[in-house]
């Protein structure tokens, strides 16, 4: 028989070919493995603890597979499909309502121990429409970092506006108080002052969309007597918001007496050889508390799971996170404060301390917040009314009751889907 | 010994070289296949069969030279474009992003409920009587049953052996399921119910753990309604990618799915105020600043092109000097102009005495920022391509012209700008489309910005469409990905159309 030119080649392309390929396909058969995303937060401290583990759900074997940020997981979940999607994720639980309801969340059932050991708002603010998705095994929540070269922590605004006036008077800070967050982080100067954002109906924790804190009369009084300058009519510097590359770096420099922002920050803070104390920020006299948003992390399963052959495996998991078993080992890893208050006694003494913290805490209800029926949403509101008020200096009364039109439609719109 | 033909090496190259090509795309095929992406894998299967025959054959010779380009093409223009604009048709936002299958699937788990008192049962996995069965015990009476597909049998104590939590854990004639049994049971235990009365049933959920439930919704599909079995309420399909309750529209149930609706984000763009006032504004700045960016560039780029063509100590050098911006990443300049515009920290204030000029917060001044900083970023560019066109020109209609008693400006004006005008209008009419989108630009310094919210605005000052289209899309927890398509379908129709009315007037493609 004559080879030819012609055939030789392609015989030694098909044979490369085979060799290339040989061992480097991907094996057709599925295991039973939970692969858990997560982002390179929680990926670090939690990798340790559960990539591997055979023993939380018997019978599977959980692969964690971490992000580098969490742009980065929510950009690949916004793409995911059951080829190379998740069992399961960690985020916050605006992840998990909004996965509910593109139909990518697994429903699951809470047994009576698992809704004995969680707070009902908790719990609610990882369903959607009345069905639970999710866990929640974090609360991400703020308080007052106050820089002790100051001195020791006001206990009134009072006196947190005198002490501001004393030093920028010395040239010694330009900020008072920083939302170290931005808008997110401004609620606590707001409730300080008597405003905020909603009222509660009689359980005190049901929101009344028809109470409209933003604009209260208060709020109006007690801003225009310590964040406004009389001569300007402007902003003074005591209450910041732009966040933690602006007033947040002047607090890493000591140019500012106050920050609120949350356990993120802290290795940031203590790096930069700031002296603190934790507290809330102080009310006007001293009577009551300030409040903060609390966030909640959530742990939940995909409907990807379904399809991958392991949804039970991944409920047993989350039935693992909901247990004080579980939360005591996540929140000993991931130092985060836990959403199940009974394994306090446990916690190291920084986690118990935002724990602690949490309890003054308002539930960040998403569908509120986020809802920009008004035209825009709170964050945004907020942005603007800041910067109508304080740095163009349209009065704080005219601007805050722009900013609470709006946001009494967003709530009524809010609650209709909550 | 022989000396190896160039031939026969170039055959081996060619060869080796697409026995790798082939076994990468086999190795994608075969991944798509597994994934179930039966379009991708059909479309990598016709570029393989393509790429080998177009490179073993020796008459498909321009093929060799016009295919792998015809590839890349098709894969990242035609196809996001006709990608683009499919789903621009479609009711494609949160809460509507899957089949209505899928959604039907979903809404059917969701309709799975636990039963008023929540009851729950420990369970165990295992086979009674040849048959897949579970041990169960209920978590609040400590009752134990053995629970098939037939139904559920409570058993008597002494047949059963409990823990100290009074868990049953064995049981006579139930042969407890090993780890590994247990790991692979999802394929029956999802299916699994053990019927308790007409309407109640009970489902594992999880390996240890089952609930007593029922079913709230059914799904109808002869008239594709689903009846709430609880509430009674009847949700009927609303054209529009959800079942919502027959007697109140606002009542949706979630998912939903994307639905087919050719005219909804088009129509809606132009009619529905809340789209169109900021369209129309967003429109003409986006056009506005394209327009006026690019003479800008231009100008200064033109300017200094002509005194550098001048002979003059250290042009090297001043020509090293203007071309620096353009070498710098355009994304750390911005950034560092972003931080010298800012109010309170800025470099520039602080040089103008400590001024609280609001640069980045003001309508004007923002747009005024946006220009400079691509003036800045832009005039490089500008710059050599307007000295290598001034090099281009032949000098002898210049000499002519002074002959014939042309001045200096006539020269210029009438001569050289039109002549250098005709030879860049192609880069010209690139440089305005590609600010048309000019995404990086706007997003890092003013993110869209100022955004007058509390008088209404919902589309800020330098916004430009493609800013837009992106905040509509991913700009916040409610994504409207079909508005953004269309958007983009309607920026892609501009600049194509004002990019090929540019090339016709200037005469480009005749001369070419």
């Amino acid at each position: 028989m004559k080879i030819t030119k012609k055939g030789l080649a392609l015989g030694a392309a098909v044979l490369t070919t085979a060799a290339i390929l040989g061992g480097s396909m991907p094996a057709m058969a599925a295991d039973q493995t939970i692969t858990i995303w997560m982002d390179d937060e929680r990926g670090k401290t939690l990798t340790p603890v559960l990539d591997g583990n055979t023993t939380i759900a018997s019978g599977y074997k959980i692969a964690v597979k971490t992000f580098s940020s969490r742009d980065a997981m929510v950009a690949a979940w916004d793409k995911a499909s059951a080829a190379g999607g998740p069992d399961m994720m960690f985020d916050a639980v605006s992840s998990v309502t909004s996965a509910a309801k593109n139909g990518k969340a697994l429903p699951i059932v809470l047994t009576a121990t698992n809704k004995a050991e969680l707070p009902s708002a908790a719990l609610k603010s990882a369903s959607y429409q009345g069905v639970q998705y999710g866990i929640p095994v974090d609360v991400d929540t703020t308080t007052m970092y106050w820089n002790t070269k100051f001195g020791k922590a006001p206990k009134t605004f009072k006196e947190l506006a005198a002490t501001f006036a004393k030093f920028k008077k010395a040239g010694k800070v330009t900020t008072g108080v920083c939302a170290g967050d931005g808008t997110w982080g401004a609620l606590p100067v707001l409730t300080a002052l008597g405003g905020g954002a909603w009222g509660y109906k009689a359980d005190g924790i049901t929101p009344d969309a028809t109470k409209v804190l933003f604009n209260s009369a208060a709020f109006v009084k007690n801003a225009n007597t310590y964040l406004i300058d009389s001569k300007t009519k402007k902003g003074n510097g005591l209450f910041a918001w732009d966040a933690w590359d602006g007033c947040g770096q002047s607090f890493l420099k000591g140019k500012a007496l106050a920050i609120n922002t949350g356990s993120w920050r802290l290795d940031a803070i203590i790096n930069a050889g700031i002296n603190y104390t934790l507290q809330p920020v102080p009310t006007v006299d001293g009577k009551g508390t300030s409040h903060q948003w609390s966030g909640f992390g959530a742990v939940f399963g995909t409907s990807f799971a379904k399809e991958h052959g392991v949804d039970l495996g991944v409920k047993s998991v989350l039935s693992y996170f909901a247990s004080q078993k579980g939360a005591l080992a996540y929140a000993t890893a991931t130092k985060r404060p836990p959403v199940n208050s009974k394994i306090g006694s446990h916690l190291s003494p920084d986690v118990a301390g935002f724990a602690n913290a949490a309890k003054t805490g308002l539930v960040q209800e998403n569908e509120l917040l986020g809802s920009s029926a008004g035209g825009a949403n709170w964050y945004d509101v907020l942005g603007s009314t800041f910067t109508a008020a304080f740095t163009k200096g349209l009065g704080v009364k005219a601007s805050f009751d722009k900013g609470a039109v709006i946001l009494k439609k967003n709530f009524a719109d809010g609650m209709s889907k909550r | 010994m022989d000396r190896i033909k160039p031939s026969t090496i170039a055959a081996v190259f060619k060869t080796a070289l697409l026995a790798v090509v082939t076994a990468v795309l086999v190795w994608m095929i075969y991944v798509a296949v597994l994934a179930s992406n039966w379009i991708i894998a059909g479309v990598l299967a016709v570029v393989l069969l393509g790429t080998n025959w177009v490179y073993f054959s020796k008459r498909a010779v321009a093929s060799k030279f016009l295919f792998p380009g015809s590839v890349l093409l098709v894969i990242f223009v035609i196809v996001p474009i006709v990608y683009t604009a499919w789903m621009s048709v479609y009711n494609y936002k949160t809460g509507n992003e899957i089949t209505k299958e899928d959604a039907i699937t979903q809404l059917h788990q969701v309709g799975l409920v636990p039963d008023e008192s929540g009851t729950n049962y420990d369970q165990v996995l295992g086979t009674y009587q040849g048959e897949n069965a579970l041990l169960l015990t209920d978590q609040a009476t400590h009752q134990v049953f053995i629970g098939t597909t037939k139904g559920l049998n409570e058993l008597a104590e002494g047949s059963y052996t409990a823990d100290k939590s009074l868990k049953a854990t064995a049981a006579d004639g139930f042969t407890v399921a090993s780890e590994d049994q247990i790991a692979n049971a999802s394929s029956w235990l999802n299916t699994f119910s053990v019927p308790v009365t007409e309407e109640q049933f009970i489902n594992p959920q999880g390996a240890d753990v089952a609930s007593l439930m029922r079913e709230k919704f059914v799904f109808n599909s002869d008239n594709s309604r689903i009846t709430d079995q609880i509430s009674g309420i009847e949700y009927v399909d609303n054209g529009n990618g959800n079942f919502v309750a027959s007697d109140d529209p606002a009542n949706v149930l979630y998912p939903g799915w994307r639905q087919f609706n050719p005219a909804q984000n088009y129509v809606g763009m132009f009619t529905d105020p809340k789209l169109s006032g900021p369209f129309i504004k967003v429109f003409i700045w986006t056009i506005a600043f394209a327009f006026i960016t690019v003479i800008m560039m231009w100008a200064l780029g033109l300017t200094l092109a002509i005194a550098m063509d001048k002979k003059m100590k250290g042009r090297a050098f001043y020509r090293a000097i203007l071309i620096l911006p353009y070498a710098m990443p355009s994304f750390m300049s911005i950034l560092i102009w972003a931080g010298i515009f800012n109010r309170d920290y800025g470099a520039l204030n602080n040089i103008l005495g400590g001024a609280q000029i609001d640069w980045l917060n003001d309508p004007w001044l923002a747009r005024g920022v946006i220009l400079t900083v691509n003036l800045w970023l832009g005039f490089p560019y500008f710059y050599l391509i307007s000295t290598g066109a001034l090099q281009a020109l032949p000098t002898d209609i210049e000499e002519a012209a002074e002959i014939d008693g042309a001045s200096g400006r006539q020269i210029f004006w009438q001569i050289k700008l039109p002549l250098v005008f005709q030879i860049l209008s192609p880069l010209l009419i690139s440089a305005f489309a590609f600010n048309f989108n000019n995404f990086n630009l706007v997003y890092l310094l003013t993110r869209g910005g100022p955004t007058d919210v509390l008088n209404g605005e919902t589309a800020g000052a330098t916004d430009l469409l493609i800013t837009y289209a992106y905040k509509t899309a991913f700009g916040s927890n409610e994504q409207n990905l079909g508005l953004a398509c269309a958007i983009s379908v309607i920026m892609f129709i501009i600049v194509g159309a004002l990019s090929m009315w540019s090339l016709k007037r200037s005469r480009v493609l005749e001369e070419m």
